[in-house]
């Protein structure tokens, strides 16, 4: 059995080899192929999450007559349902199975799968295959696919900044004669009166429904670098440097709010164990404002979800940071045999219309038909409830390039890019932190910060006076948080100097 | 002599062909299915790259291991593992047993399957499932215990995931009833192939339904009771990952009497997704449990060999 | 009226035991109604008033909503029936073949193969290695028996049968049959089997209530909607709900992927269980046919 282990593993390392090798060799013969103005017939597989559509096997079968001239690939793409996707996408990685195009995102282990290897580094390539990428208006978003001067992901073009703050049910705002104004930033002391009316004239109504997990964290600007939370770094700061959450002014300060509110009964009392999604409790009209993102080109979607009108409460200014930059992206694995043809269909991602919208939306005529020249709505017998075809947005590419599809606001596009553009951006924006030396670290703080952060952020109990905050403290101390933000920051300076 | 056991184990090979023939379709399989992915625990001593894959990422020695007892919660881990394996362990044995010797009291001819067949129900259930069944008991706003049970016990309603005390008793009562119908099946097939004339002999002899029990049911489940106890033994060191990590709702203050070294592990993880650690654990894991049950196999061995696992 | 037989227990002992065993049925049974009940009430009064065991406003929505994809229902159902029959079937044969050699006492080897399987229960190599056999060397990707292989033997059930072997079958059966030149294959089809079908039924269920209960391989080997089991694609709801939880970035990425409702995650509990609880009905037969022909032989 050893023999046949032994077998298996060279081939795996002799398949990794040669690839490699053709790699190069690719190179030159596709060069020349190229010169002969036809590229020979590849595969082309994309892998990304989302959920799997009816009609994949037929639009896929249209993109790869679509692309037939000038990319001449037999283009697959898979999509995994949400619920196997970390597994999936970590056994792609680990296994070295051949894919050609993979999603990948700070919350898909972007930056740990980088620093393993596991991603190819495009940036010589970019400028020959993708050099509508590389021109792009957008190009400065690449630096968030960078780790040094290797780039291993193209992020998509979408919604990259965030606000955040309080969703609100404008009727009981109406109803109360209350109203706040959505261009400016407040602090969260700022809402206790209009929960404190609803608390006292609504008895069936929760003033603000919450999870616990990241109640606190959520309501101020991190940068959310690195794939703990417990360190960070103020995206809307002057300064860019890692510190402990947990001792920063603005986390005592709401603290002391959330504990104070949760006495009130101003939040839901269950705060600490339920599992309601926020957004079905206000959708259905038990609560009066939840924590959430108020982005307002987010704003159409989320009332169209919750199917009543909403107003943002916002507790920051719209802020860019490279986490959320990275919040979609593709990579070419390094298990691609055709990288070069990859890169090509990346590019045209980014840069075809007709491609991105197929991508989203499937075949005009068979799953929308056009209303303007930048407006779609679904076909005649589609259900648009249950589309046989209708993915992700904000996944493709360039969103900038998409229909608007039904009753959408067909200013959104300009909206989304104003957005992005006035965003503050983040002081450390293009930085990419490697965690590889903190594993053990990561693994002692992913604990501590697990038990503690839900008591701490809840409000549930007097931290203070029981003593959890300080045991809280010690204990990040004891699982090595001085010693994470040491390398935090030593990587951050580097980089910050290197500008 | 070495020529000699040679020559043994290529008679006793020829002698028995017929039983290793059958035995080696099976055989195959665990050497597909399970031993040459076994190969894989190298993984646990390997910082794991991709660019080098498997085989050629370097060797680390056993600094994947460090995370498991860096902290202060290495003690608490294990404390609760074994404590609350031990106590899973006792538990599905009187439970089960109880409940196979007493259905097999009831000549009743319906009532019995009914019993048994409604006491598996809570093993089809999930633990997801189950983990909203238990706040629908312990909820604090609307929860059966605190809007029914303890008004009526006269008592200040609890705030249950907030109140580690009672999480032991909880977490031994879930797992007793999802496992004790499924568990009893086992006790309750050996109990049907006793044959009746051996109670007989003892009723006969003048022995109440006790005795009976005890020189009879007993004596004739030991060998099986023995060998699941030796099995758990084996796995002494893992946990039913939802039942700890589900059920509790990831609850803070719960965390002294809920984390095992699963859910740790899971924890420690999840961001970092590392190969190497992982399969650190899973190593640690297993090697505890060989040894202990190499060591209960000696015992059960020294006592009654014809009870013992190998 | 038949008399009581010496080894009966009195009528109290029958009374009290039959009460206990009420009070436990109806431990294990209400929270079950309860998951029915919660699935067919309406959602706005869970979400006021928790869960209730007699729904106040019925609302069939969550059924209804489940159904609208009533093909893929039938379809998942019917290869959840496929792979769990002959993964059973297939299961007990093997089971059987690594047993019954374990069983002999004479067998010279059945120690070292006795530790070979048992070593199995304890080490596994993760999931990555065996990702890598079956999708690489295997080849078994979106193929309905990489859902069969992996349950096919566990070293588990296989110490079970074994030591009901050797508990209910007395070794001069055996003897005698090999004295009257019976094969091996034949005294384990003919004299084995029949002897011991109570641990062949409980180890049927077993397996059947293992290959029903499983939706992670559906999750790691099959990408094609038309071929996922009933229980991964009810269960995939739950997993996105988890998923999401613990990852709030993605959650906020994904945005327009609405959480299904309460009601919904326990109609799918209840589809997702489906005919499986009439498994038990069918194997307990057996246990009673077991005990007969054990009397007889004996």
């Amino acid at each position: 059995m050893n023999k046949k282990m032994r077998f298996t593993l060279t081939m795996l390392i002799g398949t990794v080899l040669v690839l490699s090798l053709t790699m190069c060799k690719k190179s030159d013969a596709q060069a020349a192929a190229e010169n002969d103005g036809a590229l020979k017939q590849v595969n082309l597989k994309m892998i990304a999450p989302g959920t799997p559509q009816v009609d994949q096997a037929l639009v896929n079968a249209s993109i790869s007559e679509y692309l037939a001239d000038e990319l001449n690939v037999n283009f697959e793409f898979e999509q995994i349902d949400w619920a196997g996707w970390q597994d999936r996408n970590n056994l792609i990685i680990a296994s070295g199975e051949e894919v050609d195009v993979l999603f990948t995102a700070p919350w898909s282990g972007y930056e740990t799968n980088a620093a393993k290897g596991a991603f190819l580094d495009v940036a010589e390539m970019l400028p020959e295959y993708a050099p509508g990428i590389a021109n792009s208006n957008y190009n400065w978003t690449l630096v968030a696919g960078k780790v040094g001067d290797k780039l291993y992901g193209i992020p998509t073009y979408q919604m990259m900044a965030q606000q955040r703050g309080f969703l609100v049910n404008k009727a009981l705002l109406d109803k109360y004669d209350m109203e706040f104004d959505e261009s400016k930033v407040y602090s969260p002391e700022d809402f206790e009166p209009y929960l404190k009316v609803i608390k006292e004239n609504e008895p069936n109504i929760i003033p603000l429904y919450t999870l616990h997990s990241k109640l606190l964290s959520f309501t101020d600007p991190w940068e959310r670098q690195g794939p703990l939370e417990v360190t960070s770094i103020d995206a809307t700061g002057d300064e860019a440097v890692y510190q402990n959450i947990y001792k920063s002014d603005m986390y005592i300060k709401n603290m002391k709010i959330a504990r104070d509110w949760f006495e009130k009964g101003y939040v839901n009392a269950d705060i600490a164990t339920t599992r309601e999604d926020p957004i079905n409790m206000l959708a259905a009209g038990n609560c009066f404002a939840i924590v959430f993102q108020t982005n307002p080109p987010a704003r159409a979607s989320q009332e169209k979800m919750c199917g009543k009108e909403l107003a943002g409460f916002h507790l920051m200014p719209a802020f860019m940071a490279t986490s959320l930059i990275q919040g979609a992206m593709f990579s070419i694995p390094r298990t691609s045999k055709n990288p070069e043809r990859a890169l090509m269909f990346l590019d045209k991602m980014h840069t075809d219309k007709k491609l991105v919208n197929m991508l989203v939306y499937g075949l005009e005529d068979r799953h929308f038909v056009k209303v303007s020249d930048n407006a779609i709505k679904a076909a005649p017998g589609i259900d648009p409830d249950k589309p046989s075809y209708y993915n992700l947005q904000w996944m493709f590419g360039n969103q900038a390039l998409l229909y608007t599809y039904g009753d959408e606001d067909p200013e959104a596009p300009s909206l989304l890019d104003k957005f992005n553009q006035d965003a503050i951006k983040s002081p450390a924006l293009g930085f990419t932190y490697d965690s590889s030396a903190m594993r053990n670290e990561i693994a002692a703080l992913s604990n501590v910060a697990a038990e503690f952060d839900p008591v701490i952020s809840a409000g549930v109990v007097d931290v203070y006076k029981e003593g959890t905050y300080d045991t809280f403290l010690a204990k990040l101390e004891a699982a090595g948080i001085d010693r994470l933000l040491e390398d935090q920051n030593k990587q951050l300076n580097e980089w910050l100097s290197q500008q | 002599m070495k020529f000699k056991r040679f020559k043994i184990l290529i008679r006793d090979i020829k002698k028995y062909k017929a039983l290793l023939l059958i035995l080696s379709p099976p055989v195959i399989y665990l050497i597909i299915n399970n031993y040459i992915p076994m190969l894989g625990v190298i993984i646990a001593f390997k910082e794991i790259n991709y660019s080098d894959g498997i085989l050629g990422s370097p060797w680390v020695g056993f600094k994947n291991f460090r995370f498991l007892f860096a902290t202060s919660d290495a003690f608490v881990i294990t404390r609760n593992t074994l404590g609350y394996n031990t106590a899973f362990i006792i538990m599905n044995i009187i439970v089960p047993v109880s409940i196979a010797i007493a259905l097999n009291e009831l000549r009743n001819k319906w009532l019995p399957r009914i019993y048994q067949a409604v006491m598996l129900f809570p093993y089809f259930i999930s633990m997801v499932v189950t983990s909203y069944l238990v706040l629908a008991l312990l909820s604090h706003n609307n929860g059966f215990f605190n809007s029914a049970l303890m008004p009526f016990l006269g008592k200040d309603p609890v705030n249950w995931y907030d109140a580690p005390v009672y999480w032991p008793f909880f977490l031994v009562a879930i797992n007793v009833w999802k496992t004790a119908g499924y568990t009893s099946i086992i006790y309750l097939a050996s109990l049907a192939g006793i044959d009746p004339q051996l109670y007989e002999a003892i009723a006969i002899d003048g022995g109440g339904k006790w005795a009976q029990i005890r020189y009879i049911s007993i004596p004739m489940l030991r060998p099986i009771i023995i060998v699941m106890t030796l099995l758990s033994i084996g796995k002494i060191f893992n946990s039913d990952f939802g039942l700890f990590f589900q059920v509790p709702l990831q609850s803070g203050t719960l965390f002294p009497v809920t984390n095992v070294i699963d859910t740790y592990v899971y924890r420690s993880l999840i961001l970092t997704n590392d190969l190497g650690m992982a399969a650190a654990a899973g190593f640690y894991q297993a090697i505890v449990g060989l040894i202990l049950v190499l060591t209960t196999n000696t015992i059960v061995k020294k006592i009654n060999p014809a009870n013992s696992l190998f | 009226m038949k008399k009581r037989s010496l080894t009966e227990i009195t009528i109290p002992s029958k009374i009290l035991i039959n009460l206990i065993f009420i009070i436990v049925s109806l431990i294990c049974i209400v929270p079950f109604i309860l998951v029915i009940s919660v699935s067919i009430t309406d959602e706005s009064i869970i979400m006021r008033e928790g869960y209730r065991l007699i729904p106040s406003v019925v609302n069939l929505s969550a059924y209804e909503y489940l159904f609208t994809d009533i093909n893929q229902i039938v379809r998942s159902y019917m290869i959840s029936i496929i792979v769990t029959a002959s993964g059973t079937l297939l299961s007990l044969i093997l089971t059987a073949m690594y047993a019954y050699p374990l069983y002999r006492k004479d067998f010279p080897f059945r120690k070292f193969f006795a530790f070979f399987i048992f070593f199995t229960m304890l080490f596994n190599g993760g999931l990555v290695p065996f990702y890598i056999m079956y999708t690489q060397v295997l080849n078994l990707r979106n193929n309905l028996f990489a859902l069969i292989m992996p349950f096919l033997l566990n070293p588990f059930f296989v110490i079970i049968m074994r030591t009901y072997f050797t508990q209910n079958i007395p070794d001069s059966v055996i003897e005698s049959a090999i004295l009257d030149g019976a094969g091996e294959l034949r005294i384990l089809t003919k004299i084995i089997l029949p002897l011991a079908m109570p641990v062949f039924a409980t180890i049927g269920l077993f397996v059947t209530i293992i290959y029903w209960n499983d939706w992670f391989m559906s999750l790691l080997f099959i990408s094609k909607n038309e071929n996922i089991s009933i229980q991964y694609y009810m269960y995939k709801t739950m997993l996105n709900i988890q998923f999401m939880l613990n990852n709030p970035q993605a959650a906020a990425m994904a945005g327009s992927i609405k959480i299904p409702s309460e009601t919904i995650r326990m109609a799918m509990a209840v589809v997702g269980i489906g005919p499986i609880v009439i498994a038990y009905p069918f194997f307990q037969r057996y246990f009673v046919k077991g005990l007969t022909v054990g009397a007889i032989k004996g």
